[in-house]
Parts: structure tokens; sequence; C-alpha cells
């Protein structure tokens, strides 16, 4: 136990599951848990939906909502519960010297005009004096803004005035995966005191969904569970619109503070698998030995499977291998949420060690029972295409 | 049948938190209504989609900054409303 | 004795290996040449047609064989060029780097070529269904690359053998700092003694240009586009969208004089503070600009005394060189009517996501050789601007340290401070 040592003490979560940490840990330890999917609006393809948000409980202004899209509005809600979570949230202080790492994709197109410009080709030939005259014309000017990948961070720092350093990530999960291993490590060697860290992904959206599909990654027919998808129709991914946020401080800070520790968080360790050179199996088993597992007991661990055939069944046969892993894939039940996916695993992990219980298994014909009280819990998330990483969340004392 | 002014006070008071009730045809649109600069974008954008017009904004800026017209002669109410039905009239005419 | 930690106990931070690539050219020999001869590399655009364009201008890399690909095969051509510049320079091994990998990229996007093609493709339904269809049956994962965040530093890490998960940043006009300095900070805590830091953008397609048009953000004086970007002066009227990278191999000093590497300058110091204000424009007093350049004076364990030069953000938009001579003006005192400052922007425009990294490139060359490079189109200066911003003309100068901006759309703000000798 050191002073340096990274602790959690924030959390913020938004999915299809619903807001806040009480809601998840409900929703997920329920007996009968089940996930909310919608397999209409983007037929063949299922999605996990957001449920209706009120933004304005974190985002005051209806000018700021206005300047963002839904993607920056999820993030930035979800910074938000993160923030009020830690005591932060309303601490000047706190926030202005508070640093920041955000993982973060692009945001929404304007599907009403690119199809319009696609139609529009089907009778010109000359195609980029087409998408001269159109984009010139048919887009709203801070649309871009709404897009851009920095300005979530942008967005936390004017709505919640979290104004230290300022780090976006891009990179589907390592993103994820960087922003959480940077954070931590600026604590650890005490070039940060308390960092916000996270991400939101929005999958309900042609475009975000094509993102997946131009890999042939997405899941089609009936609706499975993680660990069931191979086999399936298509790719085997059911993406879900989900953010996950962290409030990260130094042992130290935390105390001084008085603050209420979830959990301390390990060394992260991630690498990227050049997967047709060397077997991905293998590659997760050595991240496992690097991690550090403790020695006894069933270690529960939060698996940001995305379904992807490769990677998931390479990614159950490395977690079987070990006999002590118990997994629990939560994407059964929150979809596949890219940036957000290891920031998630990881507040699902801090969760479970704070409220000294595990979760049921989220498939039982394919996850263990776990009856005891976790004092580390295992977060991994592997790439659906390429990225691994994974961290121990431990008990505070 | 609503006129130009109304349509656009519309616009200001939807794409901003400005009260439809402050807008009147001496408001001046940056000095009095406090438009913020990227909602001013948006704004001349919905102007231009409701009345089908290319409102020739950074031109009016430059004379502006060039000292050949006043920021009254372009963003005035009454007189950015005038502007406007005289770009609509040249649009019609053409 | 050389010292090897500096005044904080934190590994000295050198650099062994520069590459660059801009409008103006290939490598820093083509690169430097042009900048110190006052040569613009800002042209009309040929790469896609001008109709309807406010702005028919830019600093784009047309001379490359993926200029005409797309922004993901130019972002990455150009990260390629200028990270094995750097690391054939630094005599490590260009196929394995072995330290980790921070490349500031723009953020990635199909295609519109691409999104055509899918479409045209298509039989039936909706546009929408008719690029799905397409889409899952593709016989390459090719066009599914260019839309995923993470590929241009999967492939640049496979290419260079770099070490572990890589990391694409954006902090906007920030970023290629802000990738340098992740690789000081990776080397400072002691992570790895090797790192290498690229900033890249290829970004300059017709979308682009429109969506920053519609900010109002771009110059519209096109008539003589090398005259157009013209920072610090009274009539500049916008930034010009440009494309380039630069790469630096950044090493403990420890580790480059273990193995006799050549060090070229050392990143003494990073200071960085995001705004609150606004989505595009800075605070008006200034503050987190002046934050971000102590906070990087601070960092080097230097006083306001001791930047011999400046190189500016300098964008020659109306706004940010005002805020940028304010926020200088009130860190530095009197002292700032007559350290230089240039902006190497006046030459290869604004390369976004590079900018950082080529501009902190171009410091240490300064430092180096001795030689400031001009702002050029400095006719008409703005006289609420007092500064001496090395107008149109090289300046011969012993150069020991830089303070280089970086002020991003967005708010993120981060200033880089160089030295020619370790303290």
């Amino acid at each position: 136990m050191s002073a340096h040592d990274v602790v959690i003490t924030g959390i913020g979560l938004v999915s299809s599951l619903g807001e806040g940490t009480d809601a998840h840990w409900q929703k997920l330890t329920a007996a009968d848990a089940a996930p909310t999917v919608d397999a209409e609006r983007y037929s063949p393809y299922s999605v996990h939906p957001l449920p209706e948000i009120d933004w304005g409980l974190q985002i005051a202004k209806r000018g700021d909502q206005r300047q963002m899209e839904t993607w920056q509005r999820l993030g930035t809600y979800t910074a938000g519960l993160a923030l009020d979570d830690a005591g932060i949230k309303s601490d000047e202080a706190l926030c202005a010297t508070m640093d920041m790492v955000v993982a973060a994709g692009g945001g929404e197109r304007d599907g009403t005009v690119d199809n319009a410009i696609l139609e529009a080709s089907e009778t010109r030939n000359d195609r980029e004096v087409l998408l001269n005259e159109k984009l010139t014309t048919e887009l709203r000017p801070t649309l871009f803004l709404a897009q851009l990948s920095n300005l979530l961070a942008g967005n936390i720092s004017i709505v919640h005035k979290v104004t230290g350093s300022s780090r976006t990530f891009m990179g589907e999960e390592g993103a994820g995966v960087s922003a959480v291993d940077t954070a931590a490590a600026r604590i650890r060697s005490g070039q940060s005191t308390h960092v916000l860290v996270g991400g939101a992904f929005q999958t309900e959206h042609p475009d975000m969904l094509l993102g997946y599909e131009l890999g042939g990654y997405l899941h089609r027919g009936p609706w499975k569970p993680v660990w069931q998808r191979e086999g399936g129709e298509g790719g085997g991914v059911v993406s879900g619109s989900g953010a996950a946020f962290l409030v990260l401080e130094s042992r130290e800070h935390a105390k001084a503070r008085g603050r209420h520790i979830y959990a301390t968080l390990g060394p992260v360790v991630s690498d990227l698998t050049r997967r047709r050179k060397r077997d991905l199996g293998e590659a997760i088993a050595g991240l496992l030995d690097k991690t550090n597992l403790p020695a006894n007991g069933p270690l529960l661990a939060m698996s940001g499977a995305s379904g992807a055939h490769a990677a998931t069944k390479a990614e159950k046969a490395a977690l079987e291998r070990n006999p002590q892993l118990v997994a629990r894939a939560f994407g059964t039940l929150t979809g596949h949420m890219k940036e957000a996916q290891f920031p998630f695993a990881v507040a699902l992990a801090a969760l479970a060690v704070d409220r000294k219980a595990g979760y049921p298994a989220f498939d039982a014909a394919h996850e263990k029972a776990y009856g005891g009280v976790p004092r580390s819990v295992l977060a991994t998330a592997i790439g659906y295409h390429y990225f691994e990483g994974m961290a121990l969340v431990g008990a505070p004392d | 049948m609503s006129t130009t002014f109304e349509k656009v006070a519309k616009i200001i008071a939807d794409t901003s938190e400005i009260d439809i009730d402050t807008i009147t045809p001496e408001s001046h649109t940056i000095d009095d209504l406090g438009i913020d600069s990227l909602d001013f974008l948006d704004i001349v954008f919905a102007i231009d989609k409701e009345f089908g017009i290319k409102v020739p904004l950074e031109k009016w800026t430059q004379d502006v900054n060039d000292g050949k017209a006043s920021t009254d002669d372009y963003f005035l109410m009454k007189n950015l409303c005038a502007k406007i039905d005289g770009l609509v009239a040249a649009k019609a005419a053409a | 004795m050389a010292k090897y930690n500096d005044h904080l106990g934190r590994p000295i931070v050198a650099v062994t290996g520069i590459g660059v690539v801009t409008s103006l050219g290939v490598g820093k020999a083509d690169n430097w040449a042009a900048l110190t001869s006052g040569r613009s590399g800002i042209h009309k655009i040929t790469r896609f047609p001008i109709e309807h364009l406010n702005t028919t201008i830019a600093g784009t890399v047309d001379f490359l064989p993926s200029s005409n690909k797309g922004a993901s095969a130019l972002t990455f051509e150009l990260a390629e060029r200028s990270g094995r510049e750097a690391i054939e320079e630094s005599g490590l091994d260009v196929e394995n780097f072995g330290g980790p990998l921070f490349l500031a990229s723009p953020p990635v996007e199909l295609d519109w070529h691409d999104r055509f093609a899918l479409y045209h493709d298509g039989k039936d339904g909706s546009a929408t269904d008719r690029l799905f269809t397409v889409a899952r049956n593709l016989p390459t994962l090719d066009i599914f690359e260019t839309s995923q965040f993470g590929s241009i530093a999967a492939r640049l890490a496979d290419e260079f053998g770099t070490r572990g998960l890589p990391i694409t940043l954006s902090t906007a006009c920030a970023s290629g700092a802000t990738a340098i300095q992740l690789g000081v900070e990776a080397i400072r805590r002691g992570e790895c003694d090797r790192a290498l830091s690229i900033g890249a953008d290829g970004s300059a397609t017709a979308e682009a240009l429109i969506r920053f048009s519609l900010l109002s953000a771009l110059s519209t004086q096109n008539d003589v586009p090398e005259k157009a970007s013209k920072p610090f002066s009274k009539d500049r009227d916008g930034f010009v969208l440009a494309e380039g990278s630069a790469a630096l191999v950044l090493e403990s000093l420890e580790s480059a004089v273990a193995r006799g590497a050549t060090v070229l300058g050392i990143l003494q110091g990073c200071g960085e503070k995001a705004d609150d204000f606004h989505r595009t424009r800075s605070k008006p007093d200034g503050s987190p600009a002046i934050g971000a350049v102590k906070a990087a004076l601070a960092d080097a364990g230097l006083a306001e005394d001791g930047i011999d030069y400046v190189n500016a953000h300098g964008t020659s938009t109306p706004e940010n060189d005002k805020m940028e001579h304010m926020s200088l003006s009130t860190v530095f005192g009197e002292r700032m009517r007559t350290t230089p400052i240039s902006s190497n922007k006046s030459m290869i425009g604004h390369t976004l996501s590079a900018a950082g990294a080529i501009e902190a490139a171009f410091s240490l060359l300064t430092m180096r050789e001795g030689v400031i490079p001009p702002t050029i189109n400095y006719d008409n200066a703005d006289p609420a601007i007092e500064l001496d911003v090395v107008p149109n003309k090289k300046r011969e100068a012993q150069v020991s340290t830089v303070l280089s901006n970086s002020f991003g759309f967005g708010g993120q703000n981060t200033c880089l401070v160089m030295a020619r000798e370790p303290v």
C-alpha cells in the first residue's frame, strides 16, 4: 500500500441498462438479468439502445446541448455522473486542477445529407462537384464540432469546468485501455493527483454500425449471449450505446479528502498482437501472466469480450485454461461499447469489489457460478479486430 | 402569414438562449442580443434554408472590417430583415 | 561528467532523430532550405474541383504516391516517411524500434470516394441498405481499415517494430505537440528508454475544407495563394489548411550518450492547460494559454528570461494571433517586444494534427542551424501587435532555447520548451 496507489473514487455509467452505479448493479445482479435489445431499427442487426435520458440533469444549458449530438452528450453526461459520484463536481478548485483522458471515436454524420448526395449521384457524373454543392449548403456549420473527436473532452471542460491537462485517445477498445493506463501511470508517478478517464460510444447510427460491418463483424439473426455467437450468421458483434467514466486519484489525495474509495487499480497490461502471425489465445495467456493474478481462490473476470468470432473464441479458451478465472462477459447485457468497453469493465470490477459480491452468471450455460467475496477482480478488453488490455482491480485495504 | 422579422426572430430564439420577446426591430443581433459567434453561423444557415437564399456573411463582415459599412447596416434586426428581403427579391428576379 | 537527470530528478529527454514532410518537400534538407528562403508551399487546390468553394487554396502534399488515395492512405504515408527519416537518423533499427509509438493523427472517416463506390455497387433498397449489403460482402479489409481509428498506428507499429499498444491521439491543433509530450512523459516515468512521436495529417479532403470554411476559420484570399497566410498582419483573415508530418525519436539522454548517438536537441519542458470558455475561441483573458506557457517554463526549470525564440502557433486568424500576442506579453512582459517570434504556418499553412510536431522539428533545426525562419507575408503590420516577427527574411542567430506553442480548437493548449544542450 502506498500513497501513490491508484484508487477509484468516482464511477459514472450509462448503457441500455440505465444510468448510474445503482441501476447497473441492480440489473446485473438480478437473477433474471436480461438485455434490452432493439432488433427492428437496424434490422438485420440488433443494438442495445440508450434509454431516455434527461440531458439537462448534467448539461444544464440548452445551448451546450445543442452544440452536441448524442455521442458527445452521452460522454459529457456520464462524465458528470462520475464527477458527482466523486464529490468533485461542485469543487471549482479540484475541477480546475483535474487532468482528463478521454477515449473517443467520432461523432454522428448527417445521414439525411449523405443519403441525398448518394441518391443525387445516380443522375450526375460530376460527383465531386455534387459533393461541393451539397456539403457547402446542407450542413449545419457547427455540426463539425459535434463530430470532432477531441471535442468530447472539450465539452467536458466547458460544461463541467475540468481544465487541467486534456488528452483524447482514438483507437476503438485500445483507446479505452490506453486512456486508463495513461491516467493511472500519471498518478502512480506523482504527475497527477486526480484524473477523469473514460469513454463513450453511441451505436445508434448507420455509420457506427457500418464501421463494424465493413469488416463483416456484426452478428445477424436472433440475439445470443456473447459466448454463443460463434457459428451464427455474420461476425458475432452486437453493439450497444454506452459510456463509462472513472475518477482516479492517488490514495493520498483521496484520503486527504476523506473520500470513499471503491477499489484500487493495478497496472494495466496491454499489447497489439499481430493476430495473423501469433496465436491470440497464447497472447492473452501471456497478458494474464503479466497481470500478477492473486495466488488463490476463484477470480472474477469482467470480460469486455465483443462476440467477434475469432477474438472471442481465443479469449474464451485463454480464460478457461486458467481454472481460477470465473468469466462474466458483460457485453451479453450491454452490447459492445467500443471505446467505453475497457473503462466499463474496470467500473464493473470496482463495483463488485466495493459491494463485496460478484455478479451471477450472465450466461449460465457458459459461465461458472461465483459465490465469494471478491478481494480482486480482473477487467479485460480484447479488441474485436485488434488491441488487448487488462488490469486487476483490488480491495482498497 | 408571418413576416420576415417574425421568422428571423423565431430562428434566433430557437437557436440561442434568447427570449423571443426581447427581440425587437431595433435590436442589434450582436451587441444587444449577444448571440454567440457559433450560434450566429447556425442562425445564418437556418435563415438561408428558410428563405432559400445565401446570406453573404463573410462579405458583410469584410465590409465592416474595411470600414465600408457599420455593423448596424447588416446586424440591426430591421436592417438584417431588409437585406434578407432584398436577397429573396434578387433571387426571384434572377 | 554529464548530468542525466533534470532539476526535478527526472531523466533528461534528448532528441536523436527528426523527420519532416510538408508541402515544401520530403525530408529535413528540402524543408529547411525552403523554409529559410521564405518559400511558401500554399497553392491553388488541384486535388478536387473547387466549384462552390469559398476557399480554393491549401498547403496539400500532392507529390506522394498516396496523395490522391484518401486521407487514411496519405496520413499513413506521411507518418511513415517522417518516421523512417527520424529513425534512420537516430541510428536505431528501423524495423525494431523497441519503444512505444505515439501518433497524432486526424480522426478517420469513410472516404467519399469509397462511399460512392459502395452505394453504386449496391442494387436495391435505401442508400443505407445498399451500403450495408455491399459492406458485408467486401473481399478485403482495406476499406474497413480506413474507418478504424487505430489502424494507421497499428500499421506503423508493425512497420517500425514499436513496442506495446500504440497510442493514437487528438487534441486538435495541439495534437503534434501532445504526441511529443506523451513520449517525454513515458521516458520520464521510466517506462522506456526511447519513444517515437509522430504527428501526421493528410486529411485535406473537400469535406474537411468545407467544414472549416463553414466555421469561417479559413482565409478566403485566394487570388495569391502564397500570400494568404500572414500571421500577425493587419489584414489576416483565417488559416490555410495544410498537410504534413514530423517525427521525433526521443531518448533518455543517458541512453543516447551510452550508445554514442548524436544529440540533436533536448525536450526540456512541456506544459498544458485546457480552456473551458468556448468550443472554438479562447478565453478573452488568455489565461489558459498563459497557464500553458508558464507550465512549460516551470516544467523546463526556466525563468521568463530563459527563452531565446518563440515558434508561434501563429495561425493567421484574427483571434489567435491577437490572443497569442497578449498571452506572451503577459508572461514575458517587455521582453516580448524584442524576443524573436515567427510562424512557420506563414509558409506551410496549418497542418492541423501534425502542426505541433512539425513546428517542434523546425524549432530544433532553428537551434541546430543557428537560423530563425521568417514570418513571411508581413507587409502590413497589425499596429496592435508589437512583436519582432522576423519579418519576411530569415535571421542568423544563436538560439539555445525555444518555446513552441500549439493552441487547439476545443480548448486544448500545449507548449513545448526545447533546448540545444542539456542544462
